[in-house]
């Protein structure tokens, strides 16, 4: 019970420090934002999204498969800041060669769209004019937005074959990586079955036939498979193998995929 | 899987075919059929095909019981249709697989559909048939079925997104039309969701998802037949950027039979799952709280959720340096919500973890190190014994000229009290690997691996030892588009405790792909081989056997 107690108290202050980071991090875009507003003169963007997604200023690219692209297009939807009247918001994907003059709305969002070829990387600037002729910040605005040359169903063969290489190399840290942060049913969790996989079992073949990947067109991706297993138990030194169906939740992240929640018997983490 | 004492269902006709099987196979067949491209303008047809045939040979006499091979002659055959394009306004896609083999390894059926899928949309309307993934929140429905759903959202009127689906939640499509081999408990799952995005920075949903098993298609009498139903409400906010706020609140009411062997056996429950989560994004750091209780009642057929359970989970992840990463978590959770069972178990997991990038100034040099401690508090056997664990990792990547390494390092400490168990594990890997260009005709590529574990347990006084070794070289001849491989090495499994098995395994591969001048119409067609053998051999002798693998086989795409 003391112990217990103890360890309440530690994790008691720790998430008080985490909690203080957290709202640590309020005051900065609070304070960039208020400064902003009373500088009318900055022109800049309020947020921008593309396809859906929202992308921070910190995050300078982003990458999407082909076969996920509505209709083979990137669309791109911003909101320029502050009440200051906007005279034009143009859009260039082509090195500054050509700038397209979109659309604003009275409340200041726009949006563009853009079909986007397989393998290709876009350059995005968004220049906003103001009524006085002043301009934004363009080279802040640029996002490179690229389009993966490989299929949905190449990538869910390639994470899946890396995975069962770290695996098989017991590098539990190397393993956890392709394994999403909001894994379902807690990564933490998931971590300690496949660590005692790695403990218990010794010359693990995996051989596996990809049925079907279908994906939600948002951000997940389901992949079923069938798979033939073979190791031998440490415990015993005795060779075992067994084969299921089972299937996987991929989280599809800026063109990776990471392992979301697993439907059906545990591929890995399997030994009880 | 299936059993051979399965319970027979009462609906089965001969043959295995389900009456309800019927009318929901032809309604697919009739989406996936519309949305082929009839008069379609912009089209996209692709076919692929990959045929092989393998001998498998197994020696020994611990073959027949330790192999996961199947002997002699064997294929395998793996077809693919898709297409895509645009038809007036419409926008469709469609993807179709057999499989087709008689190695029962590989599949308990000879041959069957492994996907059935299409799509059309016209931006507003969306309409999926066949193998369908509609993902709406954690609680309510995350899993993939084998059914249509229909999607309404018209973005420019920022309408609400609602969402509809009816399928099979099954592992396979020849379930559907019976078999023993495939039959599995015939699950219904039936969802809607409406999602309104109030402003870009504020959407809510609410999502209704029924799961129902039908009684009849127990494989075993204690199987548990469901039937549950789930509400929903998940809602986001981004109140400045940089600080994202999420929410899910979801309620189950479940009927369940655990058994067919007693008339009276429903268990009515009714639970409630609830977690909100804050992520803040801001300069350096990446912040998240997150916060969850999921009742003992609580079901989640169609999602994730484990029940009985309350959680705190935090994470910092803080650029401490341009080249130095700190992450920092800390997961604690809880069972015995209800207060039903003898001992609670408490689980605190704190983690630290640095990551090192151009160390020592090396411009390729990436250091992992990581710490965790693992510690529980009443176990979860019901007994109240606590576990004390202790993990550390490294892993190193670097590069010196032209040979690319690889390191793993681990180190753990595993302490269960009352001396139910001491052990401490040490692993460790390196591999290394490099690419020669000779020419800019051929290139070269030698692999080489060597890890082990080394785990002694201070109670029993035992240890076991494991190393493992394996050389390889790839070979790319780019002017005759040819690639092999090969690979051998040795796993050694050594064990000081009594009546166990020491073991070998001595192995060697080796692949060919190419791709000849004549195949170059199917999108550069490929032929290879591949080939492999498994030499185990144990202490005990009897357990011993070799696997001789070959396989020959085809590539095409069109």
């Amino acid at each position: 019970m003391k112990g217990r107690k103890m360890s309440r108290k530690i994790i008691a202050g720790i998430f008080c420090i985490a909690s203080f980071f957290l709202v640590g991090l309020i005051p900065g875009p609070v304070v960039l934002w208020a400064a902003s507003a009373e500088r009318p003169e900055d022109i800049r963007l309020e947020y921008l999204y593309i396809n859906k997604k929202m992308i921070p200023e910190t995050e300078k690219k982003v990458t999407f498969f082909s076969e996920l692209l509505p209709g083979g297009r990137v669309s791109v939807a911003g909101k320029v800041a502050g009440s200051a009247e906007v005279r034009s918001v143009e859009v260039n994907i082509d090195g500054r060669r050509t700038w397209q003059k979109v659309r604003l709305a009275q409340d200041n969002t726009f949006r563009f769209r853009f079909r986007a070829q397989k393998g290709e990387t876009y350059g995005l600037l968004i220049r906003i004019t103001d009524a006085k002729g002043n301009t934004n910040n363009i080279e802040g605005t640029l996002r490179l937005v690229a389009i993966l040359d490989r299929s949905l169903y190449g990538a869910v063969q390639d994470v899946l074959n890396r995975m069962i290489e770290v695996y098989q190399r017991r590098a539990s840290g190397s393993f956890m990586a392709y394994v999403d942060d909001s894994f379902a049913g807690e990564k933490e969790e998931y971590d300690r079955s496949v660590r005692k996989d790695m403990s218990a079992i010794h010359d693990v073949d995996i051989r596996y036939t990809l049925n079907s990947v279908t994906p939600d067109y948002k951000d997940k991706v389901s992949a079923s498979l069938n798979f033939n297993r073979s190791y031998t138990l440490i415990r015993t030194g005795r060779r075992l193998n067994d084969q299921g169906s089972t299937a996987m939740i991929f989280r599809i992240g800026n063109g990776k995929l990471s392992l979301y929640a697993v439907n059906g018997p545990p591929l890995f983490g399997f030994i009880r | 899987m299936t059993s051979a004492n399965e319970e027979k269902s009462p609906s089965s006709l001969p043959g295995g075919m389900r009456p309800v099987s019927l009318p929901f196979l032809l309604l697919i067949a009739l989406l996936v059929f519309l949305m082929a491209p009839a008069h379609a303008a912009d089209n996209e047809v692709h076919f692929s095909n990959e045929f092989s045939y393998t001998y498998n040979d197994i020696t020994g006499p611990g073959g027949d019981d330790s192999s996961s091979l199947t002997r002699g002659f064997r294929y395998l055959n793996l077809f693919g249709f898709m297409g895509n394009g645009t038809v007036r306004e419409l926008e469709y896609n469609f993807n179709i697989g057999f499989k087709a083999t008689d190695d029962r390894r590989n599949d308990v059926a000879t041959f069957s559909p492994t996907t059935i899928q299409g799509r059309m949309t016209n931006k507003i309307h969306t309409v999926n048939a066949g193998d369908t993934f509609e993902s709406f929140s954690q609680y309510s429905l995350s899993t993939a079925v084998k059914g249509a759903s229909y999607r309404y959202f018209n973005e420019q009127k920022n309408s609400p997104e609602i969402t509809m689906v009816y399928g099979y939640v099954l592992p396979r499509w020849d379930t559907i039309w019976g078999g023993i081999e495939t039959r599995a408990i015939e699950r219904t799952a039936y969802g809607m969701r409406i999602k309104q995005n109030f402003t870009p920075n504020i959407w809510a949903g609410l999502s209704y998802v029924q799961a129902k098993d039908r009684p009849g298609t127990r494989l075993t009498p204690t199987d548990p037949i469901y039937d549950s139903n789930n509400y929903t409400l998940d809602a986001e906010y981004r109140p400045i950027p940089g600080l994202t706020f999420r929410g899910e609140f979801s309620t189950s009411r479940t009927t369940m039979s655990p058994t067919s062997l007693t008339a009276q056996n429903e268990e009515r429950t009714h639970g409630t799952a609830s977690r909100i989560e804050a992520v803040g994004e801001g300069g350096p750091s990446r912040v998240s709280l997150e916060y969850e209780r999921v009742s003992t009642e609580f079901q989640s057929i169609l999602g994730a959720a484990t029940p009985d359970r309350e959680k705190i989970k935090s994470r910092w992840r803080y650029t401490m340096a341009k080249n130095i990463l700190l992450n920092l978590g800390l997961l604690w959770f809880r069972d015995n919500l209800d207060g039903q069972k003898a001992y609670r178990t408490d689980s605190y997991t704190p983690e630290v973890g640095f990551t090192f990038k151009n160390l020592l100034g090396r411009q390729a040099a990436t250091a992992d190190l990581a710490y965790k401690y693992d510690r529980k508090f009443g176990a979860g056997n019901g007994s109240g014994i606590s576990t004390a664990d202790h993990i550390a990792t490294l892993n190193y990547r670097d590069t010196f000229g032209p040979v690319d390494s690889d390191a793993n390092v681990g180190y753990t400490i595993y302490s269960t009290e009352r001396d139910m168990r001491q052990a401490k594990e040490y692993t460790y890997s390196l591999a290394l690997n490099s690419r020669h260009e000779i020419n800019e005709a051929y290139v070269i590529k030698p692999v080489l691996y060597l890890g082990g574990m080394t785990s002694r347990d201070d109670l029993a006084l035992e240890t076991d030892q494991i190393y493992e070794y394996s050389f390889g070289m790839g070979f790319e001849f780019l002017k005759l588009k040819l690639n092999s491989d090969f690979r051998i090495g040795q796993n050694v499994l050594e064990k000081s405790a009594a009546g166990t098995d020491n073991s070998t395994k001595t192995f060697g591969s080796f692949n060919i792909y190419y791709k000849p001048p004549f195949l170059k119409k199917f999108n550069e067609g490929m032929l290879f081989l591949r080939s492999f053998v498994n030499d185990f051999r144990f202490s005990t002798q009897s357990r011993s056997f070799r696997e001789n693998s070959i396989t020959l086989g085809v590539n095409l795409q069109y």
